[in-house]
């Protein structure tokens, strides 16, 4: 048994690291396709900026749940922590903070929150789907607070905050440069680190993690404070393409960010994935978004597709990688 | 060592459930402080019926927790359902077609996460949080997020009283479902199966026991409760609403856990998740009475969810210290 | 006489290693049959065949002369073969009676008969005369002697035809052997025909009519065991082998303080005060029957369980080893004989799962903590290519390397790390003849070194053959300290818990160094 599963597992290797490689971005090149054939709006520079906007948000939501789906967890709260970050930044900038103040200080804020997240997961042994099901009220909860004092409503005017929205850097868009050089960033964290190694280590074995001797639960910890570090930016980020905050940010966006990483190919048993798949998974999130408004689909069932689209990833995913649980 | 009692052992024993009644009975003093009239029997049967679809649910979850699973999806297939059952009413007027309508949605959504959970082998979180998604999108979308009508004297009769001036049909579908709930997990081959699956699903294979076929009936189950949660809730609001069923998973955990139930499976029984409910729908009901605003609704309701469950964390642990040295 | 069961030609191939090859096996109704050999001989392998966890490779298997197709446990069940396995299948959220009805409840309708199953569960505990166990209280609050009867009861319950134990004693305290043989006895003389899998041999000869011996999946000879004492019985179990080995001088290596000291270390049920001393230089191999805790010491020195109470010295001064992170701070690093669970990362490169704990030395600078890939690559590469691990290239995932080489890999991983003292748990189970050699070499080199090297396994052997010092272990103590040469009979006997020619621990450092 254990035999002929060697087998297949050698023989196979060649095919199934190549489908691992080139899948994601072969359906990335067929949707792109069919969208431009399908609608004569679709692949023009200005739309594809468009996408590379819309999507930037939550391609960074999406960077900080990768290293927690890599070692093997899950953070519900991210959807919440995003509002908490817009909600503090545009707050701040109101009450007349300096840019890089309030910039910090509420990336900050939502990398607390995500430690606090894994506090609660790691040293109280606590599931985790769980805990930041319940800390997503809290946090929510707080920022919601917050935004009572102005009315439900506050609009961002800052000039450097809406420039990361409407300006360019060397002919690209602001917000674009900034996602691919948190991409980079992460892509070195995790390739090039000894915490990024780490993560992949844990989220493969934790038992032989610990017995190597590496502290497995700050490990953990740390994943979680990033989470809430990209969704603190991530915050920033649609506070400025949105120009103003209500309280309807957020919802739902942590859901948006797993179906990236998901589509990305990462196990949600932990240690496989990689960021760079998570961007292209976060691409086409936002490629069929923007078809589908293009298109003209009601923006209800954009969410039923996208929500579809986690389940196709997931059964995807199970039988080309052989990926179970 | 061998100082304690009895009792105190059997105490300690239950200190899970313990815990949990005393914080319910905490909240219960604070809210009563706040609003005399919140102890009163009329608020009693008012909390239960309020919470109709919630008991419901977590019924349902008792199971899908026990087996060490998690099922994200409830609150959305209780929107989708009730949307559906508007949709269909709205155009054929048929109330009985509607709410076979229905059940057949929830049920079918069970069936197809069951089936992709335990034969094809994917990740419970993974399907049911994509199922939370896709569900709702859907219900806003047939729906397009307006609320629909529904006003027939069958859903009307769930809440009228028949006896006593309060007794209505409301309360006998949730006493049947907790009596038919527990009926099931301690005296049918079901639910031991799902205990021993929660436990060690590798045995209880080895044992003979077609787990796939047991995991895939408890997700069908869950789904079945979610249609019945969503035709009494149907039955109180009288018109289909998209809002309905939103956090109604994590209450429905939260209850099943904060009550003493081991979220990893295995372990608990139906007394526990009846102790949890009672704890959340004080919690609920009392925010909802006392009239705060939203920020404080969540704050308030996620720091007592949170805090509820460190509690009962700790007091697991002291819990198991505690009996293995007394058992020495 | 047609034997109820024969097995005939039975060979069985696991990657890199020849499991059984050619194994015959006759069982008569009315007899307790002996399967004896070391671990890794077959036993269980042929055992799992036989119940339908494994698939044969070539062989036939008869009963009552027939042929007969086993390709799944329930094919096991049907044909009346019931298996107690060395590890429990008992759940332990369930009471007794569940656990003994788990997949054949009695109804009453939908309804459990929660009263009827209780009823005959009590009788089954009646029937093999076991007393003290309540059928309707959990399984948990049992020892673990007393849910390995009631897993007996369990699948005797099944009424089977053919009853194999898997070193079912090895848990089990003296007056619950006897019981368990009591109940054996009676099977027997009901005409059902049993397969008894043990270490102990005491028991084996006392008990067994007849034995068939394995030695490297192969059979050496079937007995019966009125023609046989012990001795012979370790001869075939050991074969040629048996005396060629000598080693070579050995006390020169000792230093002054010992490296590593384990005072006291005791664990509820399995741990009663376990003592040892490990200086630099030396390879001391830990051995004991299954269960005697010699592994079990090693991961609580390795912080890997908590202990009940003891203390750790590390040169000299009492330190605080919590868990495994503080161990490798200590200078220890543990090899399990589980790689595949407790030791690899299967997705990750050789590169990897060698450098991972080390990774932080390659840092070009603590405030740029980028890694120094082509520096990494390169120690790796030495400390790969000084061990010879066999790999296409270091990048190759490690789950594409053999069992021995994998083995390779880990060590490699902690003599990047540069520890004093490196704990090997069954250092050549999985390992094929070849790579076993290799990894004995790399044994010897590193003690040489001045590593303090220890050897836990149950391959006596292989414990022989390595160790300096042979510490026995016996129901949850160090019971003797072999110094110097020894041989397989006198530790076989030392094993089975008859201890002669031996001083206790305390005494024997004394009387080498003072």
């Amino acid at each position: 048994m254990n035999q002929a599963a060697d087998k297949k597992a050698i023989s196979g290797e060649g095919l199934r690291a190549g489908l691992e490689k080139a899948g994601i971005l072969l359906v990335l090149m067929a949707l792109f396709i069919l969208f431009s054939l399908l609608s004569a709006k679709f692949c023009t520079l200005v739309n594809l900026f468009n996408i590379f906007k819309q999507v930037s948000h939550i391609a960074i939501l999406a960077i900080g749940m990768t290293f927690v789906f890599l070692y093997g967890g899950m953070d519900l709260s991210a959807g919440a922590n995003i509002f908490l970050g817009a909600v503090c930044v545009a707050a701040m900038l109101e009450e007349g903070t300096p840019v890089w103040a309030a910039v910090l200080g509420s990336v900050a804020l939502c990398a607390a929150m995500g430690l606090l997240n894994g506090i609660v997961i790691e040293k109280l042994k606590i599931n985790c789907v769980i805990v930041t099901l319940g800390s997503q009220l809290l946090i929510r909860g707080i920022a919601l607070h917050r935004i009572a004092a102005y009315r439900q409503w506050i609009y961002v005017k800052d000039p450097t905050i809406l420039y990361l929205n409407t300006g360019t850097v060397f002919g690209m868009p602001a917000l674009l440069v900034l996602t691919v050089i948190l991409y980079a960033v992460a892509y070195l964290v995790l390739s090039r680190t000894a915490f990024g190694r780490r993560v992949y280590a844990v989220g493969g074995n934790e038992k032989a993690a610990r017995l190597c001797g590496l502290n497995t639960s700050g490990i953990k910890m740390l994943c979680y404070m990033i989470s809430g570090l990209c969704a603190g930016v991530a915050g920033v980020v649609i506070a400025s393409r949105l120009g103003m905050v209500n309280t309807t940010v957020g919802i739902g966006m942590e859901f948006d960010a797993v179906t990236a990483v998901v589509l990305g190919g990462c196990a949600v048993k932990g240690g496989e994935g990689s960021v760079l798949k998570t961007f292209v998974g976060a691409l086409i999130v936002g490629m069929i978004a923007n078809f589908m408004t293009l298109s003209g689909v009601n923006e209800h069932f954009q969410d039923a597709v996208l929500g579809g689209f986690i389940l196709l990833a997931a059964v995807f995913n199970r039988f080309t990688l052989g990926k179970s649980d | 060592m061998k100082t304690h009692s009895k009792w105190m052992d059997g105490l300690v024993y239950r200190l899970d459930v313990i815990t949990v009644l005393v914080l319910a009975a905490l909240l219960a003093v604070f809210f009563s402080c706040v609003n005399p009239r919140f102890l009163s029997l009329h608020n009693l049967y008012n909390m239960i019926q309020l919470n109709a679809a919630l008991i419901i649910v977590s019924v349902g979850m008792t199971f899908v927790v026990m087996s060490g699973n998690m099922d994200l999806s409830s609150g959305s297939v209780i929107v989708l359902a009730v949307s559906v059952t508007g949709v269909v009413y709205r155009s054929t007027g048929n109330i009985w077609l509607s709410m076979a309508a229905c059940l057949a949605v929830a049920v079918g959504i069970g069936l197809l996460n069951g089936f992709l959970i335990s034969y094809w082998k994917i990740n419970a979180v993974i399907i049911t949080l994509s199922c939370m998604v896709w569900a709702r999108g859907l219900a806003l979308g047939i729906t397009d997020a307006k609320s629909i009508v529904v006003s027939s004297p069958v859903l009307q009769a769930v809440y009228t009283p028949f006896a006593l001036g309060f007794f209505n049909l409301s309360l006998v579908i949730v006493a049947l479902c907790l009596l038919g709930g527990w009926f099931l997990m301690a005296k049918t081959r079901f639910g031991r199966y799902v205990k021993a699956l929660g436990e060690n699903e590798h045995a209880t294979r080895l044992a003979g026991v077609d787990t796939r076929r047991v995991k895939w009936g408890l997700f069908a189950l869950a789904g079945f409760l979610a249609g019945i949660a969503s035709l009494v809730d149907l039955a109180r609001l009288g018109s289909a609403v998209v809002t309905i069923g939103s956090g109604m998973e994590l209450n429905a955990i939260v209850a099943v856990v904060i009550g003493g139930n081991r979220l990893s499976g295995g372990k608990g029984s139906f007394g526990k998740t009846v102790a949890g409910l009672l704890f959340m729908c004080i919690l609920t009901n009392g925010l909802s009475t006392m009239g705060v605003t939203d920020d404080k609704t969540y704050l308030i309701q996620g720091s007592i969810i949170l805090g509820a469950l460190i509690l009962q964390m700790l007091s697991n642990r002291f819990r198991l210290h505690y009996l293995r040295h007394a058992n020495e | 006489m047609v034997p109820v069961l024969e097995m005939q030609g039975i060979s069985k191939r696991f990657p890199g290693v020849q499991a059984l090859s050619n194994v015959d096996l006759k069982l008569y109704g009315g007899e307790i049959t002996s399967l004896i050999g070391q671990n890794g001989a077959g036993k269980s392998t042929l055992m799992k065949i036989l119940g339908g966890n494994y698939q044969k490779d070539e062989g036939k298997i008869l009963i009552h002369g027939k042929e007969v197709e086993i390709t799944g446990t329930a094919d096991a069940a049907r044909l009346g073969i019931g298996i107690v396995y060395q590890e429990l299948s008992l759940l332990n959220n369930l009471t007794v009676a569940e656990n003994i009805f788990l997949g054949r409840e009695l109804v009453n309708g939908i309804r459990l008969n929660n009263r009827q199953m209780n009823e005959q569960a009590r009788q089954y505990l009646e029937e093999f005369g076991i007393e003290n166990i309540e059928v309707n209280k959990n399984v948990e609050i049992y020892s673990l002697a007393k849910q390995q009867l009631i897993e007996i009861v369990k699948v005797l319950s099944h009424r089977p035809k053919i009853l194999v134990l898997d070193e079912p004693t090895a848990a089990l305290t003296n007056e619950d052997t006897k019981r368990l043989f009591r109940i054996l006895l009676r099977l027997k003389e009901q005409g059902i025909c049993i397969v008894f899998i043990s270490h102990r041999l005491g028991e084996i000869k006392r008990y067994c009519d007849s034995g068939t011996i394995l030695m490297n999946g192969r059979v050496t000879a079937a007995v019966r065991m009125e023609d046989v004492d012990e001795l012979k019985i370790i001869e075939y179990m050991l074969g040629d082998s048996y005396q060629a080995y000598e080693k070579q001088a050995v006390a020169a290596r000792h230093s002054e303080t010992p490296v590593l000291e384990l005072k006291d270390i005791r664990l509820k049920d399995r741990l009663y005060g376990a003592s040892c001393r490990i200086y630099k230089g030396e390879i001391a191999g830990f051995t004991g029957l299954l269960g005697a805790g010699q592994d079990l010491l090693w991961r609580v020195a390795y912080g890997a369980r908590p202990a009940d109470s003891g203390e750790i010295l590390v040169n000299g001064k009492p330190a605080k080893i919590k868990n495994p992170a503080q161990a490798v701070r200590c200078g220890i690093g543990l090899l399990t004989e589980n790689r595949k669970e407790e030791g690899l990362f299967a997705d990750l490169s050789v590169l990897d799962n060698i450098a991972l704990p080390t990774l932080g030395r390659f840092q070009y600078a603590a405030a740029f903590p980028l890694l120094n890939y082509r520096k990494i690559r390169q120690s790796c590469q030495a400390y790969s290519d000084r061990l010879a691990v066999k790999m296409s290239s270091i990048r190759t995932k490690v789950q594409f390397l053999s069992g021995g080489n994998q083995q390779k890999a880990i060590v490699s991983r902690w003599l990047l790390k540069d520890l004093d003292v490196l704990v090997f748990i069954e250092p050549t189970r999985g390992v094929d003849v070849g790579a076993k050699a290799d990894i004995y070499k790399i044994l010897e080199d590193l003690a040489a070194e001045g590593k303090a090297i220890v050897v836990v396994s149950t391959d006596t052997q292989e414990i022989l053959q390595l160790s300096d010092r042979i510490f026995v272990m016996c129901g949850g103590r160090v019971s003797s300290v072999i110094e110097g040469k020894s041989d397989e009979e006198t530790l076989a006997r030392l094993i089975q818990g008859n201890p002669e020619e031996s001083t206790p621990e305390g005494a024997a450092d004394k009387g080498v160094r003072t």
